[in-house]
């Protein structure tokens, strides 16, 4: 067993299948991998693989049918605000609550508050200063999921978890978004598992990579060459993009 | 405000459709009195009688039993969200009494509870209770798996669950149970005090309208039967509608849509 003191989240021996018509169907088998503290990783998989079926499980939303999460070498089975999950779902913000009210859920839900939420802050950098009193359903499917990250960030989590967040941004806000993201979690040091089928969103912000293949098997994983790189050779980019195509297609 | 003008249109269609029956068929003022014969003894049943103060006894009458219906529904409705055999036993009471109607139980209501106000608000308690418990389950089975996902995710007690999450995210079927709960109590009502007479002295407009008879008041009784109709409309387009604009419509979660 992995007693690391580094590792924050540990994953071992995860399964999970859902019930189908014919018989069940497996997503996930006897799947383990290990998180250190701060570490940014990004998981890459092509749709349908299980990325968010595994987010769920970590975050203990859902159960899996063998296996355990540990937090900090803890096992853990219900959901709390030390692993904040954003899900991918378009459904998440409360329609009756504006964008501010959304966002600050995140804090007044909390006892004693671990960091003073910076409101204004938020709403800068996700770029929705002047969408602050507007109700979801006013919101483009990209500035939903802004709001989903700036409240997910507000509830100051030591782990986040993030199901495809800048899927269906606009390219110009999705630079700037990642961008900041990456500053936050530096600034916040926090633990950040990413998940995302898009090999270049993996390439420019994971520190980690983890490969997923179409069956939910682990296929790669290792430390990413362009991490850090703000400006990264173009050359370089497109050999690592093919590789990780072969990658992530070849089942 | 296109649906008010469109509203009052037909109205006043209707009101002309009225005067010309009248006048082609003949009919004696105390069959069918004329608009202008219901409007005096509208004008009289304000002035000389007690019409103003009949209709706030049933609006209060209606009121009571709504609000006690309201709160029996909320109990109801934790019983059934708390286990598994507490669903069941609501929803099997809800299958039993929901298609019971209110005047069936009249005679038994008049045993245990008399002829008074308390009969009328049991009466009434009834009618609003089955719908407004039916939409409320309704309203929590709709409720997105993400909202409560959330909640799980900022760990809310079950307290905080129910009042920032179930209620106002099944505030949609709440509404609809509540509109279904008015119009049925406000029809119980009316039915109800014409058979249990003068409740608080003057009794209802019920007992308004059914006393008209005595004396063959033909366009008090009509006059009476518009105030009904004056209510549901007000309350209908009024108050639902106002309370519908400023929720679900502003958070555009209207069923409708
Ligand atoms: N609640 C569910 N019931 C049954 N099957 C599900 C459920 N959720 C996901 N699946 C199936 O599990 C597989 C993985 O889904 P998911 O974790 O959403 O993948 P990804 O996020 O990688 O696209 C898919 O085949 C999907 O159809
Ligand atoms: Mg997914």
């Amino acid at each position: 067993m992995n007693h690391n003191p580094d590792c924050i989240l540990s994953i071992r021996g995860i399964s999970k299948s859902y019930p189908s018509i014919s018989s069940s169907h497996t997503v996930l088998s006897n799947l383990s991998i290990n998180f250190k503290k701060g570490e940014f990783t990004v998981l890459l998989g092509p749709s349908g693989c299980g990325k968010s079926t595994l987010l769920k499980i970590i975050s203990s939303m859902i159960l899996p049918d063998s296996g355990e999460i540990y937090i900090s070498n803890i096992p853990v089975h219900t959901p709390d605000r030390k692993r904040i999950l954003m899900l991918q779902d378009d459904n998440q913000l409360f329609p009756w609550l504006t964008v501010k009210k959304n966002i600050l859920f995140a804090v007044h839900t909390s006892q004693g508050e671990r960091r003073s939420c910076n409101l204004e802050n938020l709403l800068t950098l996700t770029g929705l200063e002047k969408y602050a009193d507007y109700y979801p359903h006013q919101l483009s499917g990209g500035m939903k999921k802004r709001t989903a990250l700036a409240r997910a960030l507000a509830g100051n989590p030591e782990i986040l978890l993030l199901d495809e967040p800048f899927a269906s941004l606009d390219e110009g806000i999705r630079r700037t978004l990642q961008q900041s993201f990456i500053n936050i979690w530096k600034e916040y040091q926090l633990t950040v598992l990413l998940v995302t089928h898009d090999i270049r969103e993996a390439l420019i912000s994971g520190q980690r990579i983890v490969v997923m293949n179409a069956h939910g098997t682990i296929i790669c994983d290792e430390r990413n060459p362009l991490s850090g790189t703000a400006h990264p050779q173009e050359e370089e980019f497109f050999t690592l993009y093919k590789k990780y195509y072969k990658l992530i297609s070849n089942f | 405000m296109k649906k008010t003008g469109e509203r009052t249109g037909w109205i006043f269609l209707l009101i002309l459709l009225w005067v010309a029956l009248i006048r082609i068929g003949g009919f004696s003022p105390l069959i069918l009195p004329s608009p202008r014969d219901v409007l005096k003894a509208l004008y009289e049943g304000f002035t000389q009688g007690n019409l103003g103060w009949q209709i706030l006894i049933s609006m209060g009458l209606v009121l009571t039993g709504l609000t006690a219906a309201s709160v029996s529904a909320l109990l109801f409705f934790l019983v059934s969200v708390s286990s598994r055999a507490g669903k069941s036993f609501i929803e099997t009471l809800t299958i039993i009494f929901h298609p019971l109607a209110g005047i069936a139980l009249l005679p038994v209501v008049i045993l245990w509870f008399g002829t008074g106000a308390l009969s009328i608000v049991f009466i009434i308690l009834h009618s609003a209770l089955w719908p407004m418990v039916t939409n409320l389950s309704a309203g929590y089975q709709s409720l997105p798996e993400t909202y409560l996902m959330v909640g799980r995710n900022y760990e809310l007690s079950k307290w905080r669950m129910s009042t920032k999450i179930i209620l106002p995210g099944s505030l949609p079927y709440i509404l609809a149970g509540l509109k279904i709960s008015w119009s049925r109590s406000w029809r119980a009502l009316i039915s109800a005090e014409m058979i249990f007479g003068a409740v608080f002295k003057t009794g209802g407009v019920g007992w308004y309208i059914f006393s008209r008879r005595v004396f063959m008041d033909t366009p008090g009784m009509f006059a009476g039967i518009t105030v009904v109709i004056i209510i549901g409309i007000l309350m209908e387009d009024l108050f639902f509608g106002i309370l519908e604009k400023k929720t679900v419509l502003k958070w555009g979660m209207s069923l409708e849509s």
